[in-house]
């Protein structure tokens, strides 16, 4: 009897005892952040191929060229050579496919764009799966080492936001990684915060509100703004500044747009899962209350581009960044990334006058918005070898060190969560050899994601480009006057998307 | 083995003179770097050719075919095209030729010319991206300029009105190549013999009927190559359009060449993208043919009435 009582008093401290270790445990498994050093153990795992190059092709958006700023501390560490080709997204998706398709075997690894690039060519690249337990980020080769600055006890995944992963990572397939999570443009909102306090007054005087941008503020009250600062604020030539150039930069604002009056999916009802996207969509607005809702939206979006910037129909992102930071346009709706272009007193005649914010709500009760999420991804046709030289560099440029010295260096928009925690315990804005290093767009960045991931579409279709095609085509041609009626712009796209895919 | 060897040597290698020996090795390089792309080009406008590797090229017969003159960008393209080349023919020929009128045998003739040259040693994308950054409503020179008189309204450039954009492309050309048009043409000029257009003036001709009946018929060869050239190069370059507004906005300046470029490396629809390839360089060969016979024909009977 005894015996019996001794033993389950034993069991209970026992458990007790491994409860209390796990918490500990957990308490103790803190992110090292950007004082992540590889292990004295593992330093032969990257430096296996000193004296080696490798080739990388990515997109010019300043991640990258941050990136380039930092990269003799991976050619320190491993002792390899990186040649990195940057290039415009257009020229970059042509470089990469011709690559893939034609078996060159030029570069080791490739921007993995969602959208233009990844949902055409994914399956040219190795599943991370081979190198990688995707779940705990450890190592399943013995002579590659574990994804950086992932606690024991800790998954993979918590090192960026779930969205990442899933919209960046992977395509149609739940279960396979084609990369590491490397870059996150968001869209955002950029306002002259210096004209909102001063007009203010007169706001509330002709439109009995405050002219402010909060979470709640919706695309209505931005066409309120913006025929405000045109009607009464000389100190700006346009209130908008509002992407509609043909294809990539229209169809930015239209899928931000559709998700925020309640379309989801990009208007593909049939996609099953948003973030991971389809290899068969199905029909294009299908669902009575789509289309509806695809009308008002693209109606909308013709009566913002009439109050808004003329060249915004040709405008890149630079280039609408340039008009604001130029004095000339008071709200822009644009990529965080191009915050500390605003900021730097030396380039912008607006630093220190703008507030950022959230994309705006629709009329579904979303913040729509959009993100160039992208993955680094490593060429499959390569040999195994260049495959593990090519997998060095995706840890390392997708890793804690990297990401937050890319971001200092030109200030990106990173992925590993404790670039953000890095910057929140610095108050989100420090400065770095006189150049003033924004962060307060990370903190919108970040809450934009956390808070309102249903925001992002993330639409994934084979036929992606094709699609930026027709939309863009369409779309402009409405903006511009050459389509006399939202339906018929709206019919039209029904009608070629349907084509398309082979729906009657 | 021998006979046979003997037969082909005496009915067909003797008969050919010695210098075209020389450029036979020339012509087999060509002939190889040329002719496999162009018969794989043809065999991939009958498939449907997929980027993922998982999916094989699937023959479709003539559906590309069909699809091209169904496809109502395409004639669009067409369209375009035409008022493109039309334009750019018209304006750097009639502009060529006038200037060169005007520099030929003037006193700074040297001077003048390499003034009028320089446009066209900039680079064509960098015409596109020069003539791009003038325009721009931000900070463009040009756009400025064309404020100042009134010809733009506030904010919007040239390239972002569909009405204008494909005009803009068309000045930049002009800009660029009519250099080219004024040095051929003074050479052309250069040619006429002294002796002709003495006689025609001693006969009382008048300045008008010595340019119309001794200066044009015997300039028209040089005219005729730069015409050609230049015919040739707008049907097919689509660097200023690539470089400055990507065949928008609103596909204003979507010519069927800039379209195809579009199929191919944007949307990668390599099929009905060689489909489309394919068919355009039947028309140009066509049309260059065509024009050439017609007007050598014709100025070879002006030259012979000068004369």
């Amino acid at each position: 009897m005894l015996g019996k009582k001794l033993i389950k008093s034993l069991i209970i401290i026992l458990a007790g005892l491994v409860i209390m270790s796990c918490i500990v445990f957990y308490a103790f498994a803190e992110y090292q952040g950007s004082e992540w050093k590889p292990a004295p153990e593992d330093l032969w795992k990257w430096q296996q191929f000193k004296g080696e190059t490798i080739y990388v092709a990515t997109e010019n958006t300043p991640p990258s060229v941050g990136m380039l700023g930092v990269i003799e501390d991976f050619e320190e560490l491993t002792g390899m050579k990186v040649e990195t080709t940057i290039d415009i997204m257009d020229s970059l998706k042509e470089k990469i496919f011709l690559d893939l398709k034609g078996d060159t075997g030029r570069f080791h690894l490739n921007y993995a764009q969602p959208g233009p690039i990844g949902c055409m060519v994914a399956e040219y690249w190795v599943p991370i799966n081979k190198f990688i337990d995707v779940r705990t980020g450890k190592s399943l080769m013995p002579d590659l080492p574990d994804v950086p600055d992932i606690p024991e006890g800790t998954i993979l995944e918590e090192a960026y936001s779930p969205m990442h992963v899933e919209g960046g990572c992977k395509f149609f397939d739940p279960t396979i990684w084609y990369g590491l999570p490397y870059d996150t443009a968001m869209g955002i909102i950029f306002y002259r915060k210096d004209l909102f306090e001063k007009y203010n007054d007169k706001f509330i005087e002709i439109y009995g509100k405050p002219l402010e941008w909060t979470d709640d503020t919706t695309w209505y009250d931005l066409y309120d703004i913006g025929k405000f600062f045109n009607d009464y604020v000389d100190e700006v030539e346009y209130g908008l500044g509002f992407h509609s150039a043909q294809n990539w930069p229209i169809n930015q604002s239209y899928t931000a747009m559709l998700n925020a009056w309640g379309v989801k999916k990009g208007g593909f009802a049939e996609i099953e899962n948003r973030l991971l996207g389809s290899r068969s969509p199905g029909p294009y607005l299908s669902d009575p209350e789509d289309y509806k809702k695809a009308i008002d939206c693209v109606e909308f979006m013709k009566k913002i581009e009439d109050i808004s910037h003329p060249d915004d129909v040709v405008f890149d992102w630079n280039e609408l960044a340039t008009a604001q930071a130029m004095g000339k346009i008071a709200v822009q709706w644009n990529c965080g990334e191009f915050a500390p272009y605003m900021e730097d007193p030396e380039r912008s005649k607006v630093a220190g006058k703008i507030g950022y914010g959230v994309s705006p709500k629709g009329p579904g009760g979303i913040n729509g918005y959009e993100i160039g999420c992208s993955a680094m991804a490593i060429n499959g046709s390569l040999p195994l070898r260049e495959q593990k030289k090519a997998f060095l560099y995706l840890l390392w440029t997708t890793g804690p060190v990297a990401q937050y010295k890319a971001f200092e260096a030109y200030s990106g928009t990173p992925v590993r969560r404790t670039v953000y925690d890095e910057a929140r315990e610095r108050g989100w804005n420090w400065t770095v050899d006189d150049h003033r290093v924004v962060g307060v767009y990370l903190e919108v960045q970040e809450r934009q994601m956390l808070k309102y991931p249903e925001g992002w579409t993330s639409l994934k279709i084979p036929t992606y480009t094709k699609y930026l095609e027709i939309t863009g085509s369409e779309l402009t041609k409405y903006i511009t006057g050459k389509t006399p009626t939202a339906k018929e712009c709206v019919d039209n796209m029904i009608e070629r998307m349907n084509k398309l895919h082979g729906i009657k | 083995m021998t006979k046979v060897l003997k037969k082909v040597y005496e009915r067909i290698v003797a008969k050919v003179p010695w210098y075209v020996w020389w450029i036979v090795p020339g012509m087999v390089i060509l002939v190889c770097i040329t002719m496999p792309p162009f018969i794989w080009m043809i065999r991939m406008s009958f498939y449907e050719i997929f980027l993922s590797p998982t999916r094989s090229d699937q023959f479709v017969g003539w559906l590309n075919y069909a699809k091209y003159f169904s496809d109502p960008d395409v004639l669009e393209g067409w369209r375009k095209l035409g008022i493109y080349v039309g334009s750019c023919m018209g304006l750097q020929m009639g502009i060529g030729f006038g200037i060169a009128l005007l520099v030929n045998k003037s006193k700074y003739e040297g001077q003048l010319l390499t003034l009028f040259l320089i446009p066209m040693m900039v680079a064509p994308v960098a015409t596109g991206y020069l003539w791009r950054l003038m325009l721009h409503s931000s900070y463009g020179m040009y756009h400025w300029l064309l404020m100042s008189i009134g010809l733009v309204g506030k904010g919007g450039s040239l390239l972002s009105n569909p009405g204008t954009a494909l005009w803009a492309i068309i000045i930049m050309d002009t800009w660029e190549w009519t250099p080219l048009v004024i040095l051929i043409a003074v050479a052309g000029l250069k040619t006429i013999p002294k002796s002709v257009v003495e006689a025609a003036r001693i006969d009382g001709a008048t300045k008008f009927q010595i340019f119309r009946d001794v200066t044009i018929p015997f300039v028209s060869p040089a005219l005729l190559i730069a015409f050609l050239l230049r015919f040739m190069d707008n049907i097919r370059f689509i660097t200023k359009i690539v470089s400055t507004t990507g065949g928008g906005p609103a596909d204003a300046t979507k010519t069927i060449s800039m379209y195809l470029y579009l199929l191919c490396f944007r949307q990668f629809d390599l099929g009905y993208g060689a489909t489309v390839g394919l068919l355009l360089l039947i028309f140009t060969i066509i049309t260059a043919l065509v024009l050439t016979n017609v007007l050598t024909k014709y100025i070879m009977a002006r030259k012979g009435r000068a004369v």
